[in-house]
């Protein structure tokens, strides 16, 4: 009975599963072995089934295996039993540390053959060669014939669901290809094949507490992108490896940590840090890592993304401007930058600004196809971007965009005029889509600076029919730029806290409430000093000197003030005063009527109510 | 009769419909002959001045008159609005004047 046994069973299979694929094709493609051992492993977390280890003998050899939770039914069902004969229908095979270890998919167990001793005196699998570096045996992803990969595996890596996050299976050996999408905190042995696809230069930092110097580089693979930086003496000791372009294997140690946004534009939760131990190797293989990821989105779409987010954009180069230089208030430092005007088949045009190199060394002519990777989208003149110093730029690229662009171009879009989206309707002073015209009751019905985060901006033509003549000033200070308040010392001088500085008197500055009307309601609005001069014709402190010495004359000044109409620009916001919630209507901007514009206005609104 | 206060504004295709009625016309001075000029109110119009009316070649103006048999007008007052007037505004107040004139003025 036994030798009936022995002879089904697949000598030299193990052996060749784990050292010689090509003769496993041949002799073995459904090994038969004897199961000698089965022991269940507890499951270590709630809601996972509980894992079962073989020992797989096919005489000559044994090898550890683990069954997969897909396969524990056998086990259930009470047909996989100590002693008992199985075929491998599909497997993997692997090493942790060092030791073969067999993944069991798919088995099936010979039931005719029953149970029995074990036959022979297999012995351990001894290596063929030395593992090479991370390199794994088999790769659940990463094209075919990549490794002279055991193609009867192939669908078996598929099935399988990859080894990313939450998956603690112990079968997972260091060496398999995570895609970089799968990284997280609680992936315990990873190693990704990616491009870098930007690296930074190294950058110092000086703070009261911590100073030191940083570089990262952005990593790319198909699955997506993750942002790795290595600080102090990982950043000495992986700078020169990391080249842009290349494609590097990374094993941790290497910590995976929340990322920290507002230092990276790529949309991944997760960031990387190299630490001492981390493994970087650089791989020769780069076929089937892209080169560069891009996500675009249309101009004409600009106007429904958020400010301030990042993202992609080509289009065709329409208008190069000349390179300028600004300083930045704050660091006083200087920046070239170079605005270029970007069209598409939107129909829309938008300004990108480059900066630095970039726009210094920028040669490319109109006409030519840009895409741009990782540009900040800002709201000056209704919709802008900017490039980031993360971010990329590529001439006439080889995608198919590009060249999906240049085939519009060429025969409509040069001809074509483009909306920008700083083109907005509304003649006047008031038009834009910053600040809306709106009548009183509208902004009380759509409760306009409620919200309590952001202010909101509208305009309003409407009538002042009160100024409120109590306090309509403030003495503020004589410093050239400085606007706060100043103390009256007592002694006929004036000082200022922020300046350090006493004055012999103060310059008084309008801070005004109106109460204004128009035919659907009233509002109380607060204006600034520029505001209150409009209105009042005179500065405040020929008014306060009125006010001191000719009561008579500044009645009259505020009924002359009376009753005027202007086109008012206001913020509405919701303040908290003494417990209470507030919305205050502050005046930014007010220009007075232009009698033309309103009149068409009114026309067109009348012309509204036709029925014809 | 004509209610006595409206006077209802006009363009010279109007004038037709208000024989006889006192009227409100803006125009731009096109000549000048002694006691009669012509106004352009989108189409010309004679218009026959009084003792105080004191208009310019080239200036807006807008009258108050009596609108005549032969479609001429009696200037019974006027006055000058400079050179600068947008006639697309006055044409709208015009057309809505007639669009909704149970606003503005009676029917005779």
């Amino acid at each position: 009975m036994a030798d009936a046994a022995r002879s089904q069973i697949t000598q030299g299979a193990l052996n060749a599963i784990f050292n010689d694929p090509d003769r496993l094709q041949r002799d073995f493609p459904v090994p038969v072995c004897q199961c000698v051992q089965v022991k269940t492993l507890a499951s270590t977390t709630e809601g996972q089934p509980e894992r079962y280890r073989l020992v797989l003998s096919d005489v000559s050899n044994f090898v550890q295996s683990m069954l997969a939770t897909q396969a524990n039914h056998v086990v259930h069902d009470g047909k996989l039993k100590k002693g008992c004969f199985v075929r491998l229908k599909s497997y993997q095979a692997n090493a942790v540390k060092g030791k073969k270890i067999l993944i069991i998919l798919d088995i099936e167990v010979i039931e005719s053959l029953g149970e029995m001793e074990k036959i022979g005196e297999p012995v351990a699998l001894t290596d063929k060669e030395i593992e090479e570096d991370v390199k794994p045996a088999n790769t659940t992803i990463a094209g075919d014939g990549f490794y002279g990969n055991k193609v009867h595996q192939q669908p078996a890596a598929q099935d399988r669901p990859l080894p990313s996050r939450g998956a603690p299976t112990s079968s997972s050996s260091h060496a398999t290809i995570y895609p970089i999408e799968g990284l997280s905190p609680y992936a315990h042995k990873w190693t990704i094949k990616a491009r870098v696809s930007h690296k930074s230069d190294i950058r110092t930092w000086h703070k009261p507490n911590s100073e030191g110097k940083l570089f990262s580089v952005n990593l790319l693979d198909e699955s997506g992108e993750i942002k790795a930086t290595g600080f102090n003496e990982q950043c000495d000791q992986f700078y020169e490896l990391f080249q842009e372009g290349s494609v590097y294997y990374i094993s941790n140690p290497c910590r995976v940590q929340l990322a920290k946004k507002q230092f990276s534009n790529l949309p991944n939760d997760y960031e990387l840090t190299f630490e001492r131990d981390t493994v970087v190797e650089k791989c020769e293989d780069a076929t089937e890592v892209p080169q560069v990821r891009y996500n675009f989105t249309n101009i004409g779409a600009l106007q429904e993304i958020e400010k301030d987010s990042t993202i992609d954009i080509i289009g065709v180069l329409k208008d190069v401007a000349e390179v300028t230089q600004i300083v930045s208030k704050t660091t006083q430092k200087p920046f070239d930058k170079r605005e270029l005007t970007l069209v598409d088949d939107s129909g829309y045009s938008v300004r990108l600004t480059i900066w630095g190199k970039t726009a210094t060394a920028f040669d490319a002519s109109p006409e030519a196809i840009v895409a741009f990777k990782g540009t900040k989208v800002g709201d000056f003149g209704g919709r802008s971007l900017s490039l980031l110093s993360s971010g990329s730029m590529a001439i006439d690229p080889d995608i198919p965009e590009a060249h999906k662009l240049k085939g519009w171009y060429d025969s409509q879009g040069r001809m074509d005029s483009f909306a920008s989206h700083s083109n907005m309707a509304g003649a006047g002073a008031a038009g834009g889509q910053k600040d809306p015209l709106k009548t009183v009751a509208q902004v009380k019905e759509e409760q306009l600076g409620m919200s309590l985060e952001n202010p909101d901006y509208f305009s309003t033509k409407s009538t002042i029919v009160h100024i409120k003549q109590e306090t309509f000033s403030y003495p503020a200070c004589l410093s050239e730029g400085c606007n706060k308040k100043v103390t009256d010392m007592g002694d006929g001088t004036w000082r200022c806290e922020k300046c350090d500085i006493n004055h012999p008197r103060p310059e008084h500055r309008y801070i005004m409430q109106l109460n204004v009307n128009d035919h659907t309601g009233q509002l109380w609005l607060s204006c600034f000093d520029d505001v209150g001069r409009l209105v009042m014709g005179m500065t405040a402190d020929q008014l306060m000197e009125l006010k001191e010495n000719d009561t008579a004359a500044m009645e009259t000044a505020f009924e002359e003030a009376n009753c005027k109409t202007f086109t008012f620009k206001i913020r509405a916001k919701t303040d908290s005063f003494q417990d209470q919630q507030r919305v205050r209507y502050q005046v930014i901007g007010a220009n007075p009527i232009n009698f033309t514009v309103e009149a068409h206005k009114l026309a067109d609104l009348i012309k509204l109510y036709n029925i014809d | 009769m004509a209610d006595p206060l409206s006077t209802p504004r006009l363009t010279s295709p109007h004038l037709e419909h208000f024989t006889s009625r006192t009227i409100r016309l803006v125009g731009r001075v096109t000549q000048l002959r002694g006691d009669n000029a012509t106004l352009d109110s989108d189409g010309a119009v004679t218009a026959h001045l009084n003792r105080d009316s004191h208009l310019t070649v080239g200036n807006w103006v807008e009258v108050v008159g009596k609108v005549n048999g032969d479609l001429s007008v009696r200037v019974l007052v006027s006055r000058d609005l400079g050179r600068d007037v947008d006639f697309e505004a006055v044409k709208a107040v015009v057309d809505a004047t007639h669009r909704y004139k149970e606003i503005f003025y009676s029917e005779q």
